[in-house]
């Protein structure tokens, strides 16, 4: 082989390629980390929304925002198909009101029996209540 | 083979389960393109030190966790320090069993950690103080 006023170029074309399915599984008490995942769902009211995760993944948080004002009695949980995760977020607040685990212990849970979903498993966000209960959620999560 | 003012590119991508902060950039403050987060995850048993020494440098940007083992006993609490000196406030984990805490304080000189420093979790107050201690970080840009 040789090459005469030419140009080798050896490199990954990566961009926008990156997603869960790269990342690494990290046991307790790694060395190097674990990259964070975003599962974003947008769950209407009162409604349960289904995502059919590829990867078994570990869920360490929930956040998100209110699509528009609330109404009593509405709530939002995050499940491992029919078993609760998180405690019950009440999210009858107002529009654009940041919802995260915090507001108190009886809501402000997670379930370690519960958090691991596996490979071609079920995260399930269920939104109870008005029709108003739409929101956007964020669950934070690591590969298992 | 013979290559004459010609181009060969050789595509690749990227590998399965196999990213962790080995393959992350270090990015300073106001990069366009974003930096990575890390999560760091320790389980916290008892009273005393656990800890973890780090291969890449990082910078501690929050710290939460969730009560296992059932309810908490007064006086327990687990602290995230780089070495030594403390991160976090020490989180109160006299409380019920799932229950999640957060640092409400993060001191910024401490949550530096250089590569081969150790990320210490630490628990305090009675025997059955138990939790899963979450420590999101990114790479730190001096790295």
């Amino acid at each position: 082989m040789s090459f005469v006023n030419a140009t080798l170029f050896v490199s990954g074309n990566f961009q926008n390629q990156l997603n869960g399915q790269n990342m690494l599984s990290g046991a307790d008490n790694n060395t190097e980390g674990t990259p964070l995942l975003v599962f974003e769902v947008d769950s209407p009211a009162a409604t349960t929304t289904n995502v059919t995760v590829t990867n078994g993944i570990r869920v360490i948080d929930v956040l998100g925002h209110k699509n528009a004002a609330g109404g009593g009695g509405e709530t939002l949980q995050t499940l491992n198909a029919g078993n609760a995760i998180t405690g019950t977020l009440d999210i009858n607040v107002a529009n654009n009101a940041f919802i995260r685990l915090a507001a108190d212990t009886a809501q402000n849970t997670i379930d370690d029996a519960q958090q691991e979903i596996a490979p071609a498993g079920t995260l399930r966000e269920t939104t109870v209540g008005a029709v108003t209960s739409a929101a956007d959620i964020y669950v934070l999560a690591t590969r298992t | 083979m013979a290559f004459v003012q010609d181009t060969l590119i050789i595509e690749g991508s990227i590998a399965t389960n196999n990213l962790d902060a080995n393959a992350m950039a270090s990015r300073a403050d106001q990069n366009v393109l974003g930096r990575e987060a890390l999560v760091y995850r320790a389980a916290v048993a008892g009273v005393g030190n656990t800890d973890v020494t780090l291969q890449q440098a990082v910078r501690v940007l929050a710290v939460w966790c969730v009560k296992t083992g059932g309810a908490g006993a007064g006086g327990d609490t687990i602290t995230v320090s780089n070495g030594a000196s403390a991160i976090t406030n020490a989180m109160v984990t006299n409380v019920a069993d799932t229950t999640v805490v957060r640092a409400t304080s993060v001191d910024r000189t401490n949550a530096n950690i250089a590569a081969g420093g150790t990320l210490r979790y630490t628990g305090a107050g009675a025997a059955t103080n138990a939790a899963i201690v979450y420590v999101l970080a990114a790479r730190n840009s001096g790295a």
